[in-house]
């Protein structure tokens, strides 16, 4: 279980999260908000601790920020893929996921295997020896995926991961996402409703640094009319509650 | 072995760019210093002039490359470090050694090659280390500020470029602006030459190595694509390098940058007679064909105290301490206008010239034992041969380069005492 108690978080001067409180559990989370709302900034600090200006963050109970130890040891035990997964140049698929264990102080025994097994989770393991560079934007997107799933994480954090995917590419990121979260603690934002219909397990809404909804995906689709303008009954509901956010402002 | 050479081989690939201008720039630098032997002399000093020379060259593309790899590099590994477990240090680090090691190698190759080179030839002397750690770190600091630098601007088309223009630029500025020499040593660039007839002063070499290594690591430390800032124990370390920096800065400016001063080992193997010529063990080469040169200065000085005795080689023939009974000749190399040079060098040295140098001698007498010397040493480039045939002295010296040589030293003989004291007129020559 990750808790965020009273997490104060910036963007530049701007406070985007004031006094957040927050539990996740094992099980795909998924994070909705318009632009703006504070998803990136949520889990880069997630992601990256150091960036929390006040409040603290608990890993199964224990405090992250306590030293410099537990941050390096959840840090450990966390994978992050940004909104703009960026490849390295030159790397083929297997190297650059064994390079991300590296950095997640894997021994040098366990990256192998442990590479291998997280492209075979993404359906990657085939194209191992390939350069990054020339795989399609979907297939980048699985390479990051495995690269987030390679220390095995308690906790994996996902920015965005299926925008700019095609149908297709979607569908083969989401079943690979399926198997690979597993029963970790799994926070993936989307603008995307359709990756809360097949995906989650619970829904967060945000907007200007509040929670303005957590529940199961079928309370969210409860809230919309079921008719309109929305392709589906989730983002009827998500439009719902956002409007009733806007009008709800002073 | 397998997981070594997979290792290796993908080191290779994801370095080949690196490791491609690695075997230019040993290449280049084994070239540089091939280049700046002397004709039939094989001296280390040469060796090491011209790696001194190569680092104009080798620091703007050592520079370049490294702005490349560590362009490419950053904009990937800033989130990925953040949110690391690994400390943001030991991953730059890590990524600074397998991109500036391979260019930083090219030193060590290069000195390995011509070290074999000195040895299976037989080159006169040994590489100074110091002088060697110095240039060493010159490519060092050159690799790290194309490092940084292509870390700060990012992945641009024209990173490399730029990098490698403003680590000459800024060679070209420090050079040009009148710093005094201790100033312009804090360039990573060496210029100096190196020779057999000198006595190091090493403190500019190690300031300079300690100062270059510190700066380069400052460079590696300050490029941080995630931006973060430093911990306490990295904080002590920089601290810790500014103030080597600065230390070693200091040491470069107080001994003013100078890597050498003039001195003789009085390694000598000496040969011959009238004259019997001592020459460094280096340039025994000489020794032949500078006798056939003494040998027929000897015919025309014959009589004179102008007449060789007993020669030592000496730095340039000037400011030196021969033995009793010695006279200096300076010799830079073993071809033929090297040799006359040389011959030319001891006319001057030891003829008229010298009295000439006082303020307000009539140009005529100083003309008139220009026209002595050059026939003398038979190397007219620096004076009469280039007179207009119109010029005063021209005629005359057509016709003392024509005058048979007893005859010029029948004529050198009665005239000595007016040539020694500079007061030979155009007309007293033959």
């Amino acid at each position: 279980m990750l808790s965020a108690c009273g997490l104060t978080l910036r963007r530049g001067r701007r406070r985007v999260f004031e006094r957040l409180d927050l539990t996740l559990h094992p099980g795909i989370t998924v994070l909705l908000g318009p632009n703006g709302a504070g998803k990136s900034t949520l889990l880069q600090a997630l992601a990256n601790p150091r960036d929390i200006s006040s409040g603290d963050l608990l890993l199964d109970g224990g405090s992250v920020l306590e030293s410099r130890g537990s941050e390096r040891e959840y840090l450990g035990d966390t994978g992050f893929m940004p909104q703009r997964w960026r490849f390295f140049p030159g790397f083929t698929v297997s190297e650059s996921v064994e390079y991300v264990a590296w950095l997640k102080r894997m021994s040098r025994d366990a990256i192998r295997d442990a590479a291998l097994r997280a492209l075979d989770t993404v359906r990657l393991s085939e194209r191992r020896h390939d350069r990054v560079s020339r795989l399609s934007g979907g297939m980048r997107q699985r390479v990051g995926l495995a690269e987030t799933l390679v220390n095995s994480p308690a906790v994996v954090l996902l920015d965005e991961p299926t925008v700019g995917l095609d149908p297709a590419q979607r569908s083969v990121f989401r079943a690979a996402l399926r198997e690979g979260a597993g029963d970790r603690i799994t926070l993936l934002s989307t603008h995307l409703t359709d990756d809360v219909a097949v995906l989650a397990d619970r829904v967060i809404v945000i907007d200007d640094g509040r929670v303005l909804f957590d529940g199961a995906p079928a309370d969210l689709s409860a809230r919309g009319s079921g008719d309109g303008e929305a392709p589906s009954r989730i983002e009827s509901g998500y439009l719902a509650l956002l409007a009733e956010h806007e009008g709800a402002r002073p | 072995m397998r997981p070594m050479g997979r290792a290796l081989r993908s080191f290779a690939r994801r370095s080949a760019l690196p490791l491609l201008v690695c075997a230019v720039l040993t290449a280049l630098m084994i070239y540089m210093a091939f280049e700046s032997r002397r004709t039939g002399l094989n001296l280390w000093p040469d060796l090491v002039s011209g790696l001194s020379q190569s680092t104009v060259i080798t620091g703007p593309l050592a520079s370049g490359v490294c702005a490349w790899a560590s362009s490419r590099w950053a904009a990937p590994a800033a989130d990925r470090i953040r949110s690391a477990s690994r400390s943001s240090a030991s991953i730059r680090f890590a990524h600074a050694a397998e991109t500036i090691g391979p260019v930083v190698a090219a030193f060590p190759a290069a000195v390995l090659v011509l070290a074999i080179y000195g040895m299976t030839t037989g080159a006169y002397g040994f590489p100074f280390i110091p002088w060697l750690l110095a240039l060493w770190s010159c490519l060092l600091a050159a690799a790290s500020f194309g490092y940084a630098f292509g870390m700060a601007l990012g992945a641009r088309w024209f990173t490399s470029v730029a990098a490698a223009i403003a680590f000459f630029a800024l060679y070209l500025l420090s050079q040009s602006i009148g710093l005094p020499h201790g100033v312009r040593s804090l360039f990573p660039a060496v210029i100096d030459r190196d020779t057999a007839f000198a006595r190091y002063l090493p403190e500019s070499m190690w300031g300079q190595a300690v100062l270059f290594t510190a700066v380069s690591l400052l460079l590696i430390t300050a490029a941080d694509p995630a931006r973060r800032r430093l911990t306490p124990p990295a904080g002590i370390a920089v601290a810790f390098l500014a103030v080597l920096a600065v230390g070693g800065g200091a040491l470069v400016v107080h001994s003013n940058g100078q890597y050498l001063t003039g001195y003789n080992s009085r390694d000598f193997v000496c040969s011959g007679a009238q004259p019997e010529i001592c020459l460094n063990r280096g340039y025994a080469a000489a020794h032949a064909p500078l006798h056939e040169e003494f040998a027929r200065f000897e015919e025309k000085t014959r009589g004179t105290t102008l007449a060789p005795v007993l020669l030592e080689q000496n730095v340039e023939g000037i400011g030196d301490a021969p033995s009793p009974g010695a006279r200096s000749v300076y010799l830079d190399g073993v071809d033929a206008d090297g040799l006359r040079l040389s011959v030319f060098s001891y006319a001057t040295k030891y003829g008229g010239q010298q009295a000439c140098m006082d303020e307000g001698t009539p140009y005529q007498r100083i003309l008139a034992v220009a026209i002595v010397d050059a026939w003398l040493a038979g190397f007219d480039e620096y004076g009469p041969g280039e007179l207009e045939p119109t010029a005063p002295g021209a005629a005359e010296w057509a016709r003392m380069s024509g005058v048979p040589v007893a005859e010029g030293n029948a004529w050198l003989r009665t005239h000595e005492s007016e040539y020694l004291s500079c007061t030979l007129s155009l007309g007293d020559l033959p």
